[in-house]
């Protein structure tokens, strides 16, 4: 189970584990739109994350 | 995954290059961009002073600091529309920001001009129609007002790779085609526009500015969610998911589309609005319309 921490404080747990792109998919995310970091780094979408890894996630289009 | 210019760790994975960039190498690609658009497409001289319509968002300030990088004549406005909880923070950033790296720094806002505000508007609003519509044009009438007041040579907005694809989508969809011809040609009574950041993705712009720590501001405004952009933007960044490379490809065909479209639609010069005498394709400008239903 991988968690996905949101800037807004929510938190989504993600069953499955394998690359962010996957992790991302499953989730509902389109990879399009966000950057992942983990312990502070950006990680790109082949980083393998296994069960209890937590990731932040950045969305990257907020404008008007 | 490798980065693809080193054997360091990819941080990023470029979806319409299919590149994979380490911190390093990013932040190079996309000030190569940059520099790239501006010297293919002459659009900035030695010489020539520069604004750049600051924001206090990722786009502009990164784009701030690559020109006011490379050009010795870069100032900054950054325009205050009046949204509660939202512009204070933008205004707090930008200020920091241009202290920091030493850049001249311009304000005005809806209230000094035009005596109200965005949120004065939308409240006051009896058509209920978009508040970005009416935001977006106070808000390009004033940065122009100012660039000319301010003897600019050049106005630099953040458009990135994004924005300019929903732009050209929006004005389709919205058979706008006086808009969409007029996005490269320049008409008198306005400061020439440029878009520096046009071939940068937003995704690209995000990672550039986590990469050099800048502080911007990136919460949504309030009344996005309203906006015909942001379903347009969703549409867009999950083809671009599915079909990597079609937003490059939109501008590319848009980019070599315009010359005839221009020369097709871009019949009638543009009049002086009876009214404030700025320049407007009506007999009087959306700004002075928009002023006058608030009345």
């Amino acid at each position: 189970m991988v968690t996905l921490e949101y800037p807004d404080g929510a938190k989504i747990k993600v069953e499955i584990e394998g690359s962010l792109l996957k992790v991302l998919v499953k989730s509902g995310e389109n990879p399009e739109e966000i950057i992942v970091k983990k312990d502070g780094k950006m990680i790109a979408e082949d980083y393998e994350l296994k069960k209890e890894d937590v990731v932040q996630i950045i969305k990257v289009g907020s404008k008007g | 995954m490798k980065c693809d210019f080193c054997r360091e760790t990819s941080v990023i994975h470029v979806r319409h290059t299919d590149k994979w960039f380490c911190e390093e190498h990013l932040v190079a690609s996309v000030e190569k961009k940059v520099l790239e658009t501006v010297q293919k497409t002459f659009m900035i001289n030695r010489n020539d002073k520069v604004l750049v319509a600051a924001s206090g968002g990722k786009d502009s300030t990164n784009l701030l600091h690559i020109l006011h990088k490379n050009f010795p004549k870069v100032e900054a406005l950054f325009i205050d529309e009046g949204i509660k909880n939202y512009r204070e923070r933008s205004k707090s950033f930008i200020k920091k920001f241009c202290k920091k790296h030493k850049i001249t720094l311009h304000t005005s806002s809806f209230k000094e001009e035009f005596g109200t505000t965005t949120d004065q508007i939308v409240k006051l609003d009896s058509t209920k129609t978009s508040p970005c519509s009416k935001c977006g044009v106070l808000r390009r009438y004033l940065i122009n007002k100012k660039a000319l007041e301010l003897g600019a040579d050049k106005l630099v907005t953040g458009h990135n790779l994004d924005d300019t694809c929903q732009d050209i989508l929006m004005n389709i969809f919205q058979f706008n085609m006086e808009k969409l011809a007029r996005t490269k040609s320049i008409s008198p009574g306005f400061v020439q526009r440029i878009k520096p950041f046009r071939r940068v993705s937003e995704r690209e712009s995000m990672a550039y500015s986590i990469i050099k720590g800048f502080e911007s501001n990136e919460g949504a405004c309030p009344y996005v969610s309203e906006s015909f952009r942001s379903l347009i933007r969703e549409e867009l960044n999950d083809l671009e998911f599915k079909f990597h490379g079609s937003k490059v490809n939109l501008q590319m065909i848009f980019d070599r589309l315009v010359p005839n479209l221009e020369k097709k639609v871009m019949k009638n010069r543009l009049n002086k609005c009876e009214n404030c005498g700025g320049p407007t394709s009506r007999k009087v400008c959306k700004t002075c319309q928009i002023l006058e239903q608030l009345k």
